[in-house]
């Protein structure tokens, strides 16, 4: 970077200082877990919750020794719980007030495939890594680190997130025990750190291990998107932002309103001292049914854009784990000065770069009008179909994207159900819905700060202990 | 033409000036479709009880004059879109009325009361959105 470029102008580089403490986005709110000390969102509450853990694990970025290392010890696993409970009151708190959909039952489906994914997951990631090698889970998420796909910081943070969710789940209805289900809990950990480390290569777990950037791009690959953007005026800017707007609706009407269907990455600090941020918007995905509304479109389409951060006073620019971008002042928007529009057919096939006229003219209407259509499928199915479909989206869509490049997904779906729901989970289904648990408790328990829902594992249990009996 | 303050709320992206409109409340899918059919949609502010996207969001390609909402927060999937849409959005409206400030958990309003008052104190009326402040959306009652 340039010395012309100053901090006062841009005080979001001032982020990056090893001394800064970030600026507060949710001031005045408080996280508590267990005996660690008050905890604030953001770089500060990063800072002081890994000065006060009990192991080194994450004080420091992890080395592919630790990464090969078969299991975590119980205090590390616990370590690693008491850091997911703040990511997630840190992450997603922000929008958790969300309130009613309407139309498609989120937080049913969600504590569904949580449910889901806590029993069946394991048994995919154990089998994946013995067949591949811890190395080559590593190389997995390596493989990664291109924009438009689907092996990504998000997908990869979801299968650690969901699985904290449902062991915190079954211990919030009272099924599970914190010290049942240790070597199931403790794969999986494993299996997402060994993602994790290889997609983003800096050693860090989480963004906000890295002040919230996530630049998991080959160079070869930051210098082509950076030579990519042109200038956009006040007029092509809404072009931009409208063509990217449709992408986004589209990804998660496709993706049943949750944010598997897009991501950013970034922020890269441009020479100018400007953030510039890559975000891929998955807009066909052949696995859903209801993906045939999006018949003809392309697999994805990557959005780069560049952000005057002086014109905007950016104090800070946060990509938050699963793969979104915050900033203060809120709106970026008007900000955009440069940008191009990139396009992958196939979840396979190259991406390759076309104008923004093009764009606007081969897909605005489409991408429109699949949308409209995928809403109209939307009302016209039952909630019940709804949940289960959403449930689907989360617990295989998640792990999809890493069984389909391993070449293990059609063998999953044939040989192994991957497509169904265990009757443990099933069971719970009916509980979830009566008096609201699902829409009401659930949530306020698992996103608020609460030990009891985030267990740790007693520091006498035995690593291998699962359940004994279902009484 | 007078106007009277009647709500505030979570600004989602500030605009310069104001924009007015009729407000819809959609209460329904069926509504939401019909809506998505009204060749006055540019002229409507849309008004919604969540956050969520799916619902409304349908709606933004056609470019309704403003979004309120009675739950959610700016950092939704809705307020992100609108934002992106560069439509005018207010997030969690509070109702300023003769007696304060109404919100749920005032006075033991439960949601589906403050939703009921909401939409007949906003609904079928012309209202001004001021987006200018970055943190407050404020509408007005023109």
């Amino acid at each position: 970077m340039s010395n012309a470029v100053g901090l006062a102008d841009r005080p979001y580089l001032s982020r990056y200082q090893p001394d800064d403490d970030g600026v507060r986005f949710m001031p005045g709110a408080e996280f508590h877990y267990g005996k660690l000390p008050a905890l604030a969102d953001g770089i500060l509450g990063d800072r002081v919750l890994r000065e006060n853990l009990k192991t080194d694990l994450l004080r420091k970025p992890v080395t592919l020794d630790a990464v090969r290392r078969p299991m975590f010890t119980i205090d590390e696993l616990n370590d690693l719980t008491a850091y997911w409970s703040w990511d997630l009151w840190d992450q997603l708190s922000l929008r958790a007030s969300e309130g009613s959909s309407g139309l498609v039952p989120r937080q049913e489906y969600e504590a569904l495939s949580f449910a889901n994914a806590f029993y069946r997951w394991p048994e995919f990631m154990i089998d994946m890594t013995e067949r591949l090698g811890i190395d080559g889970i590593v190389d997995l998420g390596r493989s990664g680190r291109e924009p438009a796909n689907k092996i990504n910081m998000l997908h990869a943070w979801c299968l650690g997130a969901v699985t904290q969710l449902g062991r915190a789940l079954y211990i919030i209805m009272d099924r599970n025990k914190p010290d049942e289900f240790i070597p199931e809990f403790n794969a999986a950990m494993k299996f997402w750190q060994a993602l994790v480390f290889g997609y983003r290569g800096d050693g860090n777990l989480w963004s906000s291990q890295d002040r919230y950037r996530t630049t998991a791009l080959d160079s070869e690959w930051t210098r082509r998107l950076e030579n990519s953007m042109e200038p956009l005026t006040d007029d092509t800017r809404t072009g931009f932002t409208s063509i990217m707007a449709a992408c986004e609706l589209l990804s998660f009407y496709l993706h049943l309103d949750c944010r598997l269907g897009m991501y950013d990455l970034g922020p890269f600090v441009r020479d100018n001292g400007n953030p510039m941020i890559v975000r891929s918007t998955f807009t066909r995905e052949d696995i859903y049914n209801w993906s045939m509304f999006a018949r003809g479109l392309p697999y994805a389409m990557t959005f780069v854009f560049e952000i005057d951060a002086a014109r905007m006073h950016l104090e800070e620019a946060r990509v938050i784990s699963i793969g979104t971008l915050m900033t203060r002042p809120r709106n970026y928007v008007n900000h955009i000065v440069k940008g191009s529009v990139w396009v992958r057919d196939e979840w396979n096939s190259p991406l390759y770069q076309i104008s923004l006229a093009e764009a606007t003219e081969k897909y605005l209407a489409p991408v429109g009008n699949a949308t409209g259509d995928v809403f109209e499928w939307m009302t016209r199915t039952p909630a019940r179909h709804l949940i289960e479909s959403g449930a689907f989206t989360y617990y295989v869509g998640m792990i999809m994207p890493f069984m389909r490049k391993a070449g293990l997904y059609d063998h999953y779906c044939m040989n192994e159900n991957l497509w169904e729901i265990d009757q443990r989970a099933e069971d719970v289904y009916y509980e979830l819905g009566r008096n609201d648990f699902a829409r009401i408790v659930v949530p306020t328990r698992l996103f608020t700060s609460s030990e009891t829902s985030f267990a740790p594992v007693s520091p006498n249990a035995r690593p291998w202990r699962s359940k004994y009996a279902y009484v | 033409m007078t106007q009277k303050l009647v709500g505030t709320g979570l600004n989602v992206s500030q605009h310069e000036g104001t924009v007015r409109g009729r407000v819809r409340y959609v209460a329904s899918p069926a509504d939401v479709v019909t809506l998505m059919r009204d060749p006055d949609i540019g002229s409507t502010v849309v008004l919604t009880q969540g956050g969520a996207v799916t619902f409304a969001g349908a709606l933004l390609p056609k470019r309704p004059a403003g979004l309120v909402t009675i739950e959610g927060a700016p950092e939704s999937h809705l307020g992100i879109v609108s934002r992106e849409f560069s439509i005018p959005a207010v997030m969690s409206v509070e109702l300023t009325d003769a007696e304060g400030v109404q919100r749920v958990g005032a006075n033991g309003l439960t949601t589906r009361d403050y939703v009921e008052h909401v939409v007949s104190a906003l609904n079928d009326r012309l209202i001004e959105i001021d987006c200018q402040d970055p943190d407050t959306g404020r509408l007005y009652l023109v």
